[in-house]
């Protein structure tokens, strides 16, 4: 009988085991991450994320920056020479981060919208999300053309198997149009803050709104056309070359553009540089990332072409973008020559930097860990009215709004009028920031009685002077100048002179980017569609045009020279 | 239902009555040197009736009046059975069974069983193999000689970690490594997977045990022998048994103890091969002012500067006058060992004792050892302690218990970064590097602050820090306290029914600190991080085992038990960014908040488990498994798995009755199986993730894996047969094994069109399969008295095919890579495919996804390379296969040789096939260091001339480029269209031809294949020796060893065709390798 015990109470040891899994569920919950959390805590990374995207990764350090020429990487220049690298993350990184995150705020706002919850803040918060969820997709329409809009981001209803088909860049554009002014509605139910989490305007609808509507200019301002001709003066012996105007991609755009400036009431737009829509870094473990990037690295220095205009119109603000070369530092203290700045010219040959004598981006720019980055900026909407007015031909207004725009962009670059300022360096040790040389005043109306800077000339040469001034404006925001130099065809020089080491030789500028391989593997009917209609090119990585313009994309209505000759240094 | 039918089954057989006894003693002794052998089981065949044998050999043992034969097992030792009759006295002599073709083998959940019984194939390794030729990471020594199990050590740092593949892979992506048990406790082998841009290699978990611990390691290949393990057993099982105080061969009456010393000293076994003709710089030109681009090219960190022939430059170590700013120019001349000059000899000192007691009923054995190790970089470490107590002792005459803990402490102070990392001394050594850099200067000079920089001196102050200034200030610590216990009992029913419990833990707390000093380059202000890893493990197991023949013919083994095990794991980290005081690495340090985070997981399994083994006249043996799990990681309703196994033996020889001297036995056995598998902790339900706050903003974002619905278990089958053969009474043995495995219903992650929102999403899918076959060849063609000669071979083949993904996709990224090369899986094709840019060839084959030809997959190219009209390569329009990283075959070579008191044995080791991508060729030739950028052209002209004086590269290649779509066009010297290849006459500069291998992987993919010399062991055995006698020592073994000695053939230039990034799946690709080591000694053994 004991015997029998001892060997019940074996047993029942084996039966206890396997036999108490009631608790399983409860013990696959996950204790370290939340399954839900407020909606305004999400946006908060949406905002960080959403400036990374666009200013802050190899995107606009090694790609577009460089390619629109405001910026130049000296060392392993392969993207400055058009020979990119796996370029998939730039186009599905929204997807899969900020664009999903904003759908789920859309989802949890609408569903509180519905229930009558905290109406109001939800509209709000929503309105936001709509806004960045615009630029986003600008983001990814201007530099890809067609990409996945109304079949995206479905991952979150479905969990079967999902392959979004792709929208034509027109269908986004009107859809994002629809969205802003979705946006600008939402926006305006109350004045009242709706939350701390909002990094750029704490939580001020009003600022909010006015980032939709200028937002919404800018979109309409790209696909507006650029009706005039111009005429290249390119290399000898390459013949110079004249550009037929670019139509119009969206007939209504320019009526649009009236809507909205003709009733600020409903529709108001950034009025002041208290507008700008930026992200200021308050440190570790928020730090700029262009300082993040280039404080332990000098592979970096500003362009030639941003130097050159700069210094044809004795623009201040060449002391601000960049640093005196170290050569004429030394030459400056030693009493010999005066402080200078020198670009490196994009895509030229490896070995072919001597950093003594370039100039670094400026201490402002980039060696700053608090400096803020932009998205979205009141002297970019300024020279965008300039613009409108110039094809109204509204000569007045658009002089008008050219020079504010030149002062708005001096201004938020810190150059008042009638203020001085003294060019500094970022020393060889971490950190030290050095002042040098004698400081220099600041005078707009000398400033804009300069040759090239002064309102005259044909109308073909004002919008190019718009355009550079734009250019020179958004310095730093590499995307949306990209957009603009293929759209306008300014700076000229881009055009006129082929890379000295381009990869893809005598193609010119690359019109548009490679989609993601991921894409190519996992929706390649889709993609193959999409290029099909956008017809893309096989070779070259699909990033040229040699069909004329039918490459481009949408809005990208001008054919732009392709140089031939190469650029040459100047010194 | 089940275990209520076997609970009435026992209460049936509780009515039997025990039968009449008698006694029976004797004694066993070992042939080769007649000492007793205690710690032999004494068992009455067919019956749990046993006993083992004492210090001096003797046992003494009841057994029924039936009983009719004893068997005497012992692991190493031709298993024994003596039919009983009348006698009393039984006294055996046990012989070595050097070739392991009689012995008795751990098999799953312990249980020693004869090799004969088995169904399915099990190798295993004996203890003293581990510890004479001593690794630091004792999973190393099993390399070359287990066939189907592939091992590779992954670099030469001191705490590298191995890894153990058993048959292939056999998840995509998952862990792939079997399950290590030891002594019934399943334990962890965590293992760290560094990363091509950086990381810590940690090692693997199970490098904690101490070889000398070790009394034998049984290797579980397949499904089959592992199906009693479930789910965490689907890659095999390692199994460890450690000695005991029952198990000391040759041990004297009374206590034993022994004393093993061991020294070996570790150096480099393979560098790069370097060019001394050019130093640092660009163009030819170099002149050194600040070391970041102040000077000309003097932040260029290449060796494309001007030739080393004593012209007097301006250098980073040149005397420098601070008032005048002027830096005294210094010859320029080659330092051809510098980067050899970095690498010290290391030494791996490892002492143990241990002693070990037996009485009539209780034993016990207690092991102390130590282990230093000092790695072959300065300031690199690894120390480990162990101490290990095994005990054991009969209560009542049907109650023993028994009970091990094993303490263990690894430490090391510092350990190096791998990968392509700044912390890593080989990137700013090994591929960049200006070869006129005198490293003795840099070590001499490491401490002085440059005074133009502010930094540390060194070569170059645009990309790197000064090594030594790495090794010593930026330590990389780890701390790792583990405890392995367990206790269990055994209750005897009756002779044919027993009890046995087990319950056990592995617990480990483990502290990293990674600590950046303030002065370093990529972060001037220093920082720390700190991580605390805290693991535990609890598994309990009970079992029921019944055993009794039936008749004279049928013997019944069966067993039913439960198992649960329960895991919780917590993980702590720390971080500061920005010290005020430098040098001082503590949270409160910091000009900002330390940065925290704090996870834990826990997860549980229960089981359900029961065998059935029958054995026919001792020649056909059938198994019968099954096992039910219930998992916590799986939704609720689909947590219950079952599996089962079924496997057959049969000994041809004896059933047939054959008994010849020249064909001595045959047997063949087969077997099938299944096994289930678990999901991850927590992977049912989307989550947010935080971040940092920023500006005080708490910070979410959603996962990126769409959560799975419906998951189920997934499941592994596996079939196998084998044949047994041996010839000359036992002198040859021959096993041969031929498996088919297949994966299906894989749990894994596969990724999805990120427009999604989703990057990935878990699902069931895909079947990846493994078939080979595997030989093991023992022969012993020498045997007499004084000298003896034996050799054992182990080969094996594994053919690992991705049958199926999921649906129509194309692939599935294993390792996303580095530089746009990545390894995939892809459908129909081996498993490991490396995927990146080809350089295109004069012939191309357009592969399709489709019959219908209209979805391009990708171009295969074929002949000479094409070049453009200035001689340099084109590289493929989009990737390609460029090889595979897995071998088509592997195996081992041991020859072992006795005279007298003397034994020798190498083991050399080979593989063939599976290619590498070399980071460190690829960046090496760009950057002008390897010799090959610096050699002679077919005009006898260094291609670093100019051009005009013959100098250039110039390549077996024809000219030709792609036609706008994407086709190979030819062409002729002057760029005109041609159909017949024009062979290259065009010289390209070097440094622009060098630097043009970017994107072109294909450059810089080697073939793997090598032949190692792993081992020699050359030792001496003072045995009966009367001086020695006196003292009280029994038996001393000097032995002088090597480990690693030489790669005696290798396809790949500059690297150890062996590297691997950790020892975690990323296989194939090799960054900066930290050169692995070739290790000679001497290990010294005493047995008091």
């Amino acid at each position: 009988m004991k015997k029998i015990n001892k060997l019940f109470l074996a047993l029942l040891l084996i039966l206890a085991v396997g036999a108490c899994t009631k608790d399983f569920e409860e013990m696959n919950t996950d204790p370290n991450s939340p399954v839900d959390v407020p909606a305004i805590n999400i946006f908060t990374n949406v905002l960080v994320g959403a400036v990374n995207v666009e200013s802050a990764t190899w995107m606009q350090h090694t790609y577009v920056g460089c390619w629109c020429q405001q910026w130049c990487k000296c060392m392993y220049i392969d993207e400055d020479r058009y020979q990119p690298r796996d370029i998939s993350d730039y186009f599905e990184r929204p997807y899969y981060a900020e664009l999903l995150d904003l759908q789920i705020i859309l989802n949890k706002t609408q569903a509180n919208i519905d229930a009558g919850k905290e109406v109001v803040t939800n509209s709000q918060i929503q309105g936001a999300a709509r806004v960045i969820r615009a630029s986003l997709f600008m983001f990814l329409t201007d530099l890809w053309g067609a990409i996945p809009y109304t079949e995206a981001l479905q991952g979150l209803e479905v969990g079967g198997d999902i392959t979004p088909a792709y929208d034509s860049q027109e269908s986004v554009y009107m859809a994002l149009l629809d969205e802003l002014e979705q946006a600008n509605q939402l926006l305006a139910t109350s004045i009242l803050n709706f939350g701390s989490g909002d990094l750029f305007f704490n939580g001020d609808p009003v600022e909010w709104r006015k980032y939709a509507n200028s937002l919404k200019l800018r979109l309409l301002n790209r696909c507006a056309g650029t009706p005039w001709t111009f005429t290249y003066d390119m290399v000898d012996p390459q013949t110079d070359v004249t550009t037929n105007p670019g139509p119009a991609a969206y007939a209504g755009a320019d009526a649009a553009i009236g809507t909205i400036l003709g009733s600020p009431a409903q529709y108001p737009i950034m009025t002041s540089k208290a507008d700008n829509v930026k992200l200021d870094y308050p440190g570790i473990p928020y730090r700029n990332p262009i300082f993040n990037t280039l404080y332990s690295r000098t592979d970096q220095s500003i362009a030639q072409t941003m130097v050159d205009m700069l210094n044809d119109r004795n623009d201040p603000r060449i002391h601000v973008y960049a640093q005196p070369t170290p050569d004429s530092r030394d030459a400056y203290d030693a009493g010999t020559g005066p402080l200078e700045y020198v670009g490196q010219q994009n895509g030229r040959e490896h070995n072919s930097a001597y950093f003594p004598s370039i100039s670094l981006l400026g201490v402002a720019i980039a060696y700053d860990e608090y400096t803020p980055l932009y998205m979205l900026t009141y002297d970019e909407t300024l020279f965008t009215i300039a613009e409108y007015y110039m094809r109204q031909g509204n000569d007045a207004l658009a002089q008008q709004y050219y020079e504010d725009g030149i002062a708005a962009s001096m201004e938020r670059w810190g150059l008042a009028d009638g203020g001085t300022i003294t060019p500094s360096y970022k020393g060889s040790g971490s950190l030290d920031i050095h002042e040098i040389g004698d400081p220099v005043a600041i005078d707009y109306a000398a400033y804009l009685a300069e040759p090239l800077v002064a309102w005259g000339g044909t109308d073909a040469e004002k919008f190019q002077k718009i355009c550079d001034q734009r250019w020179m404006a958004i310095l730093g925001q590499g995307v949306q100048a990209y957009a603009e130099v293929r759209r306008t065809g300014f700076p000229e020089r881009i055009f006129e002179y082929e890379l000295g080491a381009a990869y893809y030789p005598d193609m010119g500028l690359p019109i548009r980017l490679q989609y993601a391989l991921s894409e190519e593997t996992y929706n390649s009917e889709n993609l193959e569609a999409a290029k099909a209609d956008e017809k893309v090119e096989v070779t070259n990585e699909g990033m040229f045009s040699t069909n004329g313009t039918e490459s481009q994309i949408w809005w990208h209505t001008r054919k732009n020279p392709i140089p031939t000759e190469k650029d040459i240094p100047t010194k | 239902m089940k275990r209520i039918t076997f609970l009435v089954t026992m209460f049936v057989f509780m009515g039997l009555q025990l039968m009449a006894q008698k006694v029976i003693t004797g004694n066993v002794t070992g042939q080769e040197d007649g000492n007793p052998i205690p710690g032999v089981a004494v068992v009455v065949r067919g019956t749990t009736i046993g006993t083992i044998t004492d210090f001096d050999g003797n046992y003494s043992l009841d057994v029924p009046e039936d009983a009719r034969v004893l068997m005497f097992t012992f692991v190493g030792m031709k298993t024994v059975e003596e039919p009983i009759g009348d006698r009393t006295t039984i006294d055996v002599v046990l012989e070595v069974d050097i070739l392991g073709l009689e012995e008795v083998i751990v098999t799953s959940l312990g249980i020693t069983r004869e090799k004969k019984a088995l169904g399915y194939s099990v190798q295993d390794v004996q203890g003293d193999q581990l510890t004479t030729a001593r690794e630091s990471n004792v999973i190393n020594s099993l390399q070359g000689r287990l066939s189907g199990v592939q091992i590779t050590n992954s670099d030469g740092g001191v705490s590298s970690g191995s890894r153990i593949i058993i048959r292939g892979m056999s998840t995509f992506g998952g862990n792939n490594q079997p399950l290590f048990i030891v002594d019934g406790v399943p334990i962890s082998n965590s293992y760290s997977e560094p990363g091509a841009y950086g990381g810590l290699d940690y090692g693997n978990a199970a490098m904690d045990i101490n070889p000398n611990d070790i009394e034998n390691v049984s290797v579980l290949k397949g499904a089959n022998a592992a199906a009693l393990y479930g789910s965490r057993a689907v890659n095999g099982v390692v199994l460890i048994t450690t000695k005991t105080g029952k198990a000391r061969m040759g041990a004297r009456r009374g206590l034993g103890v022994s004393f093993e010393t061991n020294f070996m000293w570790n150096s480099v076994l393979v560098l790069p091969e370097y060019q001394n003709k050019y130093g640092q710089g660009a163009g030819g030109e170099f002149e050194y002012v600040n070391g970041n681009y102040g000077g000309t090219y003097d932040g260029v960190d290449e060796s494309w500067g001007p030739p080393l022939d004593g012209r007097l430059i301006p250098q980073w170590d040149s005397p420098y006058d601070t008032e005048t700013g002027v830096r005294t120019p210094t010859p320029w001349v080659a330092h051809p060992d510098n980067v050899k000059d970095f690498f010290e000899t290391g030494l791996t000192r490892t002492t143990n004792l241990s002693l070990a007691g037996q009485g009539d009923k209780a034993n016990f054995r207690l092991s102390l050892a130590n282990q230093e190790v000092s790695g072959i970089m300065w300031n690199t470490d690894l120390t480990r302690n162990t101490v290990t107590l095994n005990a054991g002792a009969s209560l009542t005459n049907k109650l023993s218990v028994g009970g091990s803990a094993m303490y263990i402490d690894n430490h090391s102070d510092n350990i190096v970064e791998g990968g392509y990392g700044y912390g890593n001394p080989m990137q700013s050594l090994g591929q960049w590097f200006g070869r006129q850099v005198d490293v003795h200067e840099l070590k001499a000079r490491w401490k002085e602050i440059d005074p133009i920089t502010g930094f540390p001196m060194n070569w170059n102050h645009s990309f790197h820090d000064n090594p030594y200034f790495v090794l010593h200030e930026n330590w990389n610590s780890r701390d790792r306290d583990r405890l392995i216990g367990s206790f269990n009992l055994q209750y005897d029913f009756t002779d044919w029914l027993n009890f046995k419990a087990l319950v056990g833990e592995d617990f480990y707390v483990e502290d990293r600190k990674q600590v950046t000093a303030q002065r370093t380059k990529d972060d001037p202000l220093g920082g720390f991080g700190a991580q605390s890893y805290r693991r535990s493990e609890l598994n309990a197991n009970a079992m029921f085992t019944f055993n009794k023949d039936i008749g004279t013919d049928l013997n019944i083994v069966a067993t039913l038990g439960g198992e649960y095990d329960h895991y919780d794991y917590q993980y702590h980290a720390t971080g500061v960014t920005d010290l005020i005081v430098p040098g001082l690495y503590d949270d409160s340090n910091a000009t900002t908040p330390a940065t925290t985070g704090l996870s834990e997981t826990h997860t549980e399994l229960q089981s359900v488990f029961g065998t059935l083994n029958l054995g026919f006249r001792n020649y056909l043996f059938l198994d019968l498994t099954g096992r039910n799990d219930w998992s916590s990681t799986l939704p609720v309703d689909n947590n219950s798995y079952f599996y089962p196994s079924v496997s057959l033996g049969f000994v041809v020889t004896e059933a047939l009755g054959i008994e010849s001297n020249i064909f001595s036995y045959a047997k063949i056995r087969g077997s099938y199986a299944e096994v289930g598998g678990s999901a991850g902790a927590y992977a049912l339900q989307g989550v947010f993730d935080s971040s940092q706050p920023f500006d005080n903003q708490p910070n979410f974002n959603y996962t990126n894996t769409m959560p799975p619905l419906g998951l189920k278990p997934q499941r592994k089958k596996s079939i196998e047969a084998g044949l047994e053969l041996k010839f000359l009474k036992n002198r040859i043995g021959l096993d041969g094994t031929f498996y088919k495995e297949n994966t299906i219903n894989q749990i894994m992650n596969i990724a999805i069109s990120r427009v999604t929102g989703f990057t990935s999403k878990t699902i069931n899918a895909g079947n990846l399969q493994n078939m080979g076959a595997e030989i093991q060849l023992m022969a012993t063609p020498v045997e007499r008295t004084n000298f003896s000669w034996d050799i054992m071979v182990n080969w094996s083949k594994n053919e690992n095919k991705v049958v199926e993904l999921y649906k129509d996709m194309k692939y599935l990224y294993l390792y996303s890579g580095s530089w746009n090369m990545e390894i995939h899986a892809r459908p129909g094709e081996e498993y490991g495919i490396l995927w990146g840019y080809a350089i295109v060839r004069e012939n191309q084959k357009k592969v399709y996804y489709d019959k219908a030809e209209t979805d391009l997959s990708h171009i295969e190219y074929s002949g000479r390379p094409i070049v453009n009209t200035n001689g340099y390569y084109k590289r493929s329009n989009s990737r390609t296969i460029l090889g595979n990283v897995y071998p088509d075959w592997f195996g081992g070579v041991n020859n072992a040789f006795r005279y007298k008191n003397f034994n020798l044995s190498f083991l050399i080791d080979f593989r063939k096939g599976g290619d590498m991508y070399s980071i460190t060729d690829w960046f090496g030739i760009q950057a002008g260091v390897l010799k090959r950028s610096a050699g002679t052209n077919d005009n006898g002209v260094n291609v670093r001339e100019d051009l005009a004086d013959g100098g250039g590269v110039k390549v077996n290649a024809v000219y030709g480029y792609l036609d706008s779509n994407g086709d190979v066009q030819l062409m002729d010297e002057t760029g005109a269209d041609t159909n017949t290849p024009v062979k290259n006459q065009s010289y390209a500069d070097a440094e622009v031809f060098y630097h043009d291998y970017w994107g072109k992987n294909e450059l810089s993919v080697f073939d793997a294949s090598f032949v190692k010399l792993r081992e020699v062991i050359f030792g001496y055995n003072f045995r009966d020796i009367p001086f020695l006698n006196n003292l009280g020592i029994g038996n001393i073994n000097l032995s002088f060893v090597g480990r690693n000695l030489a790669i005696l053939h290798s396809n790949i230039p500059n690297i150890d065709p062996e590297y691997n990034m950790g020892a975690g799946n990323y296989v194939g690709m090799e960054t900066n390798a930290i050169p692995s080591t070739r290790s000679y000694g001497f290990n010294l053994k005493v047995d008091f």
